[in-house]
């Protein structure tokens, strides 16, 4: 069970996060909307670090080494070609094989990282992310930029990844692409957690528009 | 949002991580600036006919590859060996050692073959050359911040320099020093717990 307790995030005299509390089990897909997801992602993967509260497993501080965090906009260093990034990975760990990934999930592998499509780059970000094998997973905006088809790709694969003991938490502006694959959803507004569905309320909410318009607090 | 402006990079198989150590900084170095690394290869050539310019041809080519650790790596890449602030750093430093010396093994070769006389420079060739890497190295993460092109400080680059102008030479060995333990407090800010 990774723990989020009374978290509270501020970036100069902002708050991005205040109060946030959740219980996300393991194993399971935990969907994210609203205003701070980006935000609750990145101090969950140790970027920001919180002033307030604290992100814990069983008591203890979440470890890199079982994490692998996806971008919403994935980048890369200037001067590594596709192959490359996906070479370097293999370089460090010798069992992982991206092949499936890549036939799901097409990317130039010669071409410059840094200077493919938004589209592309997310591909090569989500092949990076998935291939390492990491017990916990933290997709922000897995679905953005990707065409209809690889959308329902992308679903199809966090299903099972749901399924294959790792514990998922992503993100997504849309509430239509998380139905059926999240196992609860979470709802971010006001810098706390405004409401909290599970997996079967979610078809009820019928709501494709801004998260927090028109969604009931739970 | 728009792509930006696909630039040119050397795309070949000639350069791939797996033969570069696993070093992102040599594998992006090169293929960024290939014509350039053609240039040097054939300078070394034109420096290994003279009998005293090899091997100081070769050093000099030492401190031009420590612009490989002039920017800065994303988080990812740099968390990407799993080691603590102290294993990398020592990682890293063997790594530009390796492609370094294997790369210019062969320009070593031919010069002490030209000229077996001036073989004894080599001596002092491959302590400076590893040297101006290892000060490369930990300048780089003594003020690394993920993503960012490093602007050098002042002093930095008084460092770099004092690998050509020798009166400058004790700066950067006391930087040098100073920068390996500054170095290691920084990156144990990104990499603390992977000890």
């Amino acid at each position: 069970m990774i723990t989020i307790d009374s978290l509270r995030i501020r970036e100069g005299k902002r708050t991005l996060l205040d109060g946030v509390t959740m219980h996300l089990p393991k194993n399971a897909v935990h969907g994210v909307v609203g205003e701070g997801r980006s935000t609750l992602l990145r101090a969950i993967y140790g970027v920001l670090q919180p002033e307030a509260g604290s992100i814990s497993e069983a008591g203890h501080p979440l470890q890199h080494q079982d994490m692998a965090f996806l971008e919403a906009d994935p980048h890369f260093w200037p001067g590594l070609t596709a192959r490359d990034c996906i070479g370097l990975i293999r370089y460090f760990d010798h069992k992982v094989n991206p092949e499936a990934l890549i036939r799901r999930f097409p990317v130039p592998l010669d071409a410059q990282a840094a200077t493919m499509s938004p589209e592309a780059r997310k591909h090569l970000g989500i092949i990076l992310t998935l291939m390492r094998g990491k017990r916990i997973l933290l997709l922000d905006d897995p679905f953005r930029e990707l065409a209809p088809e690889r959308i329902f790709v992308m679903q199809q694969l966090l299903l099972h990844l749901g399924a294959e003991e790792r514990t998922v938490i992503l993100t997504s502006n849309r509430i239509t692409p998380l139905e059926g694959v999240c196992d609860d959803l979470y709802l971010l507004g006001g810098g706390g957690v405004r409401a909290r569905y599970e997996h079967y309320e979610l078809g009820q909410l019928g709501c494709d528009g801004e998260p927090g318009s028109g969604i009931p607090e739970n | 949002m728009p792509a930006p402006n696909p630039k040119r990079i050397y795309a070949g198989r000639w350069i791939r991580p797996e033969l570069l150590g696993g070093s992102p900084e040599w594998t992006a170095g090169l293929r960024r600036h290939a014509p350039t690394v053609w240039i040097i290869a054939g300078g070394l050539i034109l420096c290994i006919l003279l009998p005293i310019a090899g091997f100081p041809g070769l050093y000099v080519a030492a401190v031009a590859a420590g612009a490989f650790y002039l920017d800065n790596e994303p988080r990812e890449l740099l968390q990407l060996p799993e080691m603590g602030p102290c294993r990398l750093l020592v990682r890293k430093v063997l790594t530009a050692w390796r492609n370094y010396f294997l790369l210019t093994l062969p320009f070593a070769l031919l010069a002490i073959l030209a000229h077996p006389r001036t073989a004894w420079i080599a001596a002092a060739w491959a302590p400076l050359s590893a040297l101006a890497l290892l000060y490369a190295v930990v300048a780089k993460y003594a003020h690394y911040l993920p993503d960012t092109s490093r602007r050098q400080p002042l002093a930095a680059r008084l460092g770099s320099a004092g690998f050509i102008i020798p009166v400058l030479l004790p700066l950067s060995l006391c930087l040098t020093v100073s920068y390996a333990l500054r170095a290691e407090r920084n990156l144990n800010r990104f990499l603390h717990d992977y000890d």
